[in-house]
């Protein structure tokens, strides 16, 4: 089946010292593990050893390298180890084999390829390694029989012929209606629509029931959840323990909804995903919200992968850490691509105007500055109150002493000894705790714990406080340096500046007093601390003020809600992005090494679906000549990858069963002739999905049965020649959800917005529910709901145990057996048979026959009709759809 | 309809779009070995946050006689600022017959110490939690995407011993770095996904999703799935045989079990009090008693994690270590000793681990308050190992004078996944699954068999 690995696409010329070559597969990786831990970033001496400009420069002692003069170049000398000081690299002698690797170098000139002469040659690619099926040029093909209208079948009926194999019989009509609903809608059609279809005898009914549903504006919600398991969309970006939202991702989800609803051309949707904002603003449109395609997703690398896989069905990702294994795709076309996308940076774009954003801004800069005044006010007042406090330390240990060991009362006790009542109350508590941090109240427990007399206690005390008030003191000198050090109040906010400088330290055992005595709670996961004796937060503070202080504050307190309220609603925005200021090539990740860049590669498009040589982009990133060169109608791959996306989804499976992979090592195409005259069809209705899904869904090879018949099972059990539908399939995440809710009569129709949780009263399509990148809704989760971290061409179908509790235990899935069986007596009364009769033409578009009533009626002698609703619920007739 | 019941297998694999093994059926009838295994199942201990090696199995003298003295050689960037060499605040001293040092933090894990391999020369190469978390779990540290879990690996290739139970089981009180990317199935079917079951839930039956029923009986139950058959059968018979549905009304009935089996697993209680006490009532300490039952039920690997985000990180004083260990050591060592007491050692590999080691170097920088702490020590840390065809009463590795770096024999994640998938009897170069155009393993192109380690 498979050909032989194409590894010898690429001629591997000899490597000469001068070549490109010879510098990155061997200078530049032996500088890159040998020397730059020192001589990239950190210049050790001065020097740094990762541009030809640097090395000529050199450091300290002079230039590292003469080129073509090895004698005379320090590196040689350093590793050679023949210089009387330098001997490099410190820790370990070069083998001779490198040694004479950077003698090679140096005597041939030192050559160093750098992009601006475009030193990465454009690769050249064999004529064989160009003929490939999936991209040669389309070809119209015959139409078996001739028929246009027929063509589907055509072509289908060839293959079946061949085999010898019997197409099986249409499927019934309540079979058809609930097929086409699930596929094309995403959820089960009501029993009038079915009952109106089953009584409309006419020859044009079918079809009649196509149109509505191509119209339906639930069409584009199915599609699009298609869609949107290929451009990996998701509310947040995923973060270490819960996303950082994406409040306005939704927009992007609602534009692709929209999108196949007023049937948008696949070209336009293609280029106006990865380039709405680059076109002229009368042929953008309305649609800069497209870009959400990969503005959702953050990294160039994925990027790349992903526009390859979507729209050309090639594993382009495959070529990031060295040539294609088996598709003609060098590693440099990688980077040309990657240059696109990190020439591209992420950009908010208002949905408002100027005044409203500058007036939002504005607003919660105001916030802001009151906060941090309040805030800075407090501060001040609780570093007083914890210095009066202190003061009173002593005052503090006697009292909890007469209360702890002399049976006081604290109250009491707080109110002879004219202390504050709730600090007397936290020493009691911390003294029980017997820290063993510190050893400062050590000789404290020893006294009392002896049973000291008043004078041995106040004694004790005393001399804790002295050791307190001087750590205090030390402490707020290395505070006083360390703020010196970083360079005042900014540097101390900033986090990079903490994170780089060394500041000094008390002695930890002092700092923990200080800490238990000052500082305030932290809620550390692990270890927790609550909070030190004296410190009094901002929201606790307000008790020690008055007098004028306390005016003062709450004026600032009044201010700051005022100017909250003066906070307009945030302004929509798009999460999109445009091009860099300036545009620049990406350079090749040599094996993939990110710290070992070899040379730019000038930004084009794939070698081998460009002309020879190919066309370096010209335009800013080059970002609209990709879209432009993968929406054309030229390119091979495009509308083959796209109709048999259409197809998949119809069918259950492609024509080429991996989806996102049109290369060697995906599979060949069932139907390659049937496969090219859908794609010839696409490109020449103008694009038109609408158009082209009407033609697959009025084939007989849609419309059959998916009966097993055995004599064609033995002989095609994969049903790869279409003898019948597809097999039984199980919902997927969001259609069993939405079933649910639609049979139970609960289901909101309502379309797009902003995503809520799918909590259990969320009654919305599952489609507009929350997707979590970080904490994936386990629900979905459990019924396949792919990773919305990964492009993901096509749904598991699992049906673990698991799933089985979900449909006998669930809380949501038993509301809905609950609101179904409510509903039965609403719409059908009080009559057992009625309610049956009812329930089977809700959850499955048909009449019951007369045992099933009786097992009804049998069941429900003894038991609830929640309960049997659950079970219908959990039949295999509701779950699937064949 | 006269087929077979391999013609079922064969047909449930195929054709559905989904490459693989598509039914929960295959995989709990369990996969084959490449060869003889020595290990039949993984429990992995993960101390979230960075176990500090320098504190706990990797003494290092030089560290007391140069305390405060900048570490020799070229100025090494770590993470965050830091200062001089800081010795440990714990002693060292000899355990059991092998002599192995083990600070007097670990007390009791130092007493299993001929059961145990302490490997010393882990070097991993990302400076942040979450890169080397991924790295340690999936063998990949990729940021932005996600890539199998060495669970899934091994539950793709050996299947569940259990059909009521899922293969990979993760216990976890909170949410660790990552989240669930630390035990995804990936693109592997999401069946070999870990089932995440909170040990700290207050009841048995809140750990499985959707285990227990709120309102009705176990009859009540009985009697809906007995009506449930009567459809689905009259439904099979309606549209013709579909190997689909009948291993769908086969589902249920395990479900259905699965209820009475499962909860009785989380329910420590059934311990009795001997048992229970030596692994204390903390969320670690409950954690690896379940792991122990599970591991007996036959849950393939159960990854238990210490807490919730990275409470091993020690940046600021290293004396938390000493907290950590005194919830960690009991149960750790019990999980040990019960394993070998109910017979399961030799069959059970027992991994004890962070994702990288802690600088032989003070932290100083302004994010720190007590300024005793050490930062992230990826190029050397330790991890123990135990059962499963492991040589215990070893260490093996070692990192250089100060403990900065491995410096003899170094092992990477990738090394540690080939050598434990080895043991369970797998080829890790052979253990692949195509997806996006090429065969992806667990070690990547990497990972050797460290055959030193092999009893």
């Amino acid at each position: 089946m498979k050909r032989p690995a194409a590894a010898l696409l690429l001629a591997v010329s000899s490597l000469s010292a001068g070549s490109p070559d010879f510098f990155e597969s061997k200078v530049r990786p032996l500088l890159a593990a040998k020397c730059y831990s020192c001589h990239s970033d950190s210049e050790m001496g001065g020097l740094r050893l990762d541009s030809l400009e640097r090395v000529l420069q050199g450091g300290a002692r002079g230039p590292a390298v003469v080129p073509g003069e090895p004698s005379s170049s320090l590196l040689l000398a350093a590793v050679r180890r023949t210089h009387d000081e330098l001997k490099m690299p410190p820790t370990e002698v070069l083998s001779e084999p490198e040694i004479a690797v950077l003698e090679e170098w140096i005597a041939g000139g030192a050559e160093w390829p750098t992009a601006g002469g475009y030193a990465v040659a454009a690769p050249q690619l064999s004529p064989e390694a160009r003929d490939f099926w999936a991209l040669n040029a389309v070809a119209r093909p015959e139409i078996p029989g001739g028929d246009p209208a027929k063509a589907i079948d055509g072509f289908v009926s060839e293959g079946l012929l061949k085999a010898g194999l019997e197409p099986a019989p249409a499927a019934d009509k309540a079979t058809l209606i609930r097929r086409l609903s699930f596929d094309l809608l995403g959820l089960p059609p009501t029993p009038q629509e079915t009952a109106a279809f089953l009584a409309d005898k006419s020859a044009g009914a079918y079809e009649r029931l196509v149109d509505r549903l191509l119209g339906s504006p639930h069409y584009g919600e199915r599609l699009a959840r298609h869609w949107l398991d290929l451009a990996r969309y998701a509310d947040g970006q995923s973060s270490a323990y819960a996303d950082t939202p994406l409040p306005n991702a939704w927009r992007y989800r609602d534009w692709v909804i929209n999108a196949f609803n007023r049937d948008l051309p696949y070209d336009r949707f293609v280029v106006l995903q990865l380039a709405a904002d680059l076109l002229p603003e009368a042929e953008r449109g309305e649609n800069l919200a497209a870009l959400g395609f990969h503005a959702l997703r953050d990294r160039d690398d994925d990027r790349v992968d992903v526009t390859g896989r979507t729209f050309l069905g090639l594993t382009i990702g495959c070529a990031q850490c060295h040539d294609h294994k088996f598709d003609p795709i060098p590693q440099t076309d990688f980077y040309a691509m990657q240059g696109v996308f990190s020439s591209t940076q992420n950009h908010r774009y208002p949905l408002a105007p100027a005044e409203e954003v500058e007036a939002y801004d504005a607003a919660n800069k105001r916030v802001k500055e009151q906060k941090l005044a309040i805030d800075l006010f407090l501060e001040k007042e609780r570093d007083q109150l914890i210095d009066v406090l202190m003061q009173r330390t002593a005052d503090f240990l006697v009292a909890s002493y007469s209360v702890a060991y002399r049976g006081g009362n604290p109250q009491q006790v707080a109110a002879e000894a004219g202390l504050d009542q709730e600090t007397l109350d936290r020493w009691l508590a911390y003294l029980k705790t017997r820290p063993h941090e510190h050893p400062y109240l050590n000789d404290w427990y020893a006294w009392v714990d002896r049973g000291a007399s008043p004078d041995e206690a106040r004694q004790a005390a005393s001399d804790f406080q002295q050791q307190l008030l001087s750590i205090h003191l030390e402490k707020q000198a290395v505070d006083d340096r360390n703020y010196v050090k970083l360079g005042g109040a900014d540097g101390a906010r900033t986090q990079r500046t903490l994170l780089n400088t060394n500041l000094e330290f008390i002695e930890p055992v002092r700092y923990y007093l200080w800490r238990d005595m000052t500082a305030p709670p932290a809620k550390k996961r692990g270890l927790p601390f609550v909070g030190g004796v004296y410190y009094y937060g901002p929201d606790q503070i307000e008790q020690f003020l008055g007098g004028v202080w306390l005016d003062h504050l709450k004026a600032q307190q009044a201010e700051l809600a005022r100017l909250k309220r003066a906070v307009p609603p945030a302004y929509p925005f798009l999460h999109a992005y445009r091009d860099a200021k300036n545009p620049k090539d990406a350079r090749l990740a040599i094996r993939g090494d990110r710290k070992n860049l070899g040379s730019a590669v000038p930004r084009r498009f794939l070698t081998v679906l460009s002309g020879d040589p190919p066309d370096l982009f010209q335009q800013g990133s080059g970002r609209l000549e990709l879209a432009r060169a993968i929406a054309s109608p030229e390119n091979p791959l495009t509308a083959r990858v796209f109709v048999n996306r259409l197809w998949q989804w119809r069918f259950g499976r492609g024509i080429v069963t991996t989806p996102s992979n049109f290369g060697q090592l995906g599979e060949r195409p069932t139907h390659p002739e049937l496969l090219d005259w859908l794609a010839s069809e696409f490109v020449d209705s103008g694009w038109s999905i609408k158009q082209l899904d009407k033609a697959i869904l009025m084939s007989d090879a849609y419309r059959r049965s998916s009966r097993v018949l055995a004599g064609n099972f033995e002989a095609d059990p994969d049903n790869r020649l279409l003898w019948r539908f597809n097999p039984v399939r199980r919902l997927d995440a969001e259609t069993l959800r939405d079933a649910l809710l639609a049979v139970s009569g609960r289901i909101d129709l309502s379309r797009g917005g902003p995503p809520e949780d799918l909590a259990d009263e969320n009654v919305r399509r599952t489609l507009y529910g929350k997707v979590d990148r970080t904490n994936p809704n386990p629900s979905l989760a459990l019924f396949d709901f792919p990773d919305s971290k990964a492009h993901s061409p096509e749904r598991d179908v699992t049906v673990g145990p698991l799933q089985r509790l979900y449909y006998l235990n669930n809380p949501f899935f038993i509301q809905q057996s609950s609101a179904l069986a409510k509903r039965l007596v609403a719409d059908a009364g009080s009559g057992p048979d009625a309610r049956i009769r009812r329930a089977y033409q809700l959850l499955f578009s048909r009449q019951p026959d007369s045992s099933e009533i009786a097992a009804g009626s049998e069941y429900l002698g003894t038991d609830s009709w929640e309960r049997y609703c659950q079970v219908l619920l959990a039949s295999s007739e509701f779950l699937t759809v064949r | 309809m006269p087929l077979s019941r391999r013609d079922t297998l064969r047909i449930l694999g195929a054709g559905f779009g989904t490459v693989g093994l598509a039914d929960g059926l295959m995989a709990a009838s369990g996969s084959t070995p490449h060869f003889a295994p020595r290990a039949k199942r993984v429990i992995f201990l993960y101390l979230n946050g960075g176990l500090s090696h320098v504190d706990t199995f990797d003494p290092k003298p030089a560290l007391a006689k140069f305390d405060g003295q900048p570490m020799p050689g070229p100025k090494i960037k770590t993470d965050r600022a830091s200062g001089g060499l800081m010795k440990s605040p714990f002693e060292f001293k000899p355990y059991g017959e092998s002599g192995l040092e083990v600070s007097d933090i670990f007390p009791r894990v130092g007493s299993c110490i001929d059961d145990i391999l302490v490997v010393r020369s882990m070097w991993s190469e990302s400076v942040n939690h979450l890169p080397s978390m991924l790295m340690m779990n999936t063998g990949h540290a990729l940021r932005g995407g996600s890539r199998p879990s060495f669970g899934s690996w091994v539950v793709y290739g050996l299947g569940s011993q259990n059909r009521n139970l899922p293969g990979f089981v993760v216990l976890c009180p909170g949410t660790p770095v990552g989240a669930a990317r630390n035990w995804s199935s990936s693109f592997l079917p999401t069946e070999f996904q870990g089932a995440l079951l909170r040990n700290n839930a207050e009841t048995p039956d809140k750990v499985i999703q959707n285990i227990a029923n709120a309102t009705y009986t176990r009859d009540e139950q009985r009697r809906q799935l007995d009506l449930l058959d009567r459809i689905d059968s009259s439904f099979v018979k309606r549209v013709g045989f579909d190997p689909r549905l009948e291993s769908n009304i086969e589902a249920m009935e395990t479900a259905f079990r699965m209820q009475s089996e499962a909860p009785g697993i989380f329910d420590l209680g059934s311990e009795p009090a001997h048992v229970r006490d030596r692994y204390g009532d903390g969320e670690f300490g409950r954690g690896c008693l379940m792991a122990l039952r599970l591991a007996e039920a036959g849950v393939r690997v159960v990854q238990v994690y210490y807490g919730d985000g990275q409470p091993w990180d020690s940046h600021d004083d290293i004396m938390t270590q000493k907290d950590h260990a005194e919830r960690s050591d009991g149960p750790i060592a019990s999980l040990i000793e019960d394993l070998k007491l109910r017979g399961m050692l030799d069959e059970t590999l027992v991994i004890v681990g962070s994702e990288f080691g802690r600088t032989p170097m003070i932290q100083n920088s302004g994010t720190e308050k007590v300024g005793r702490g050490r930062d992230h020590n990826p190029p050397g840390y330790s991890i123990l190992l135990a059962g499963g065809g492991v040589r215990g009463g070893q260490a093996y590795g070692a990192t250089d004078e100060f403990g900065y770096e491995a410096a003899e024999n170094p092992v990477t994640p990738h090394d540690l996944h080939a050598t434990a998938l080895h043991l369970l009897g797998l080829d890790h170069t052979k253990l692949t699954y195509r997806y996006s155009g090429r065969d992806f393993r667990l070690t990547d192109v990497h990972g050797t068999v460290v055959q030193d380690w092999l009893a």
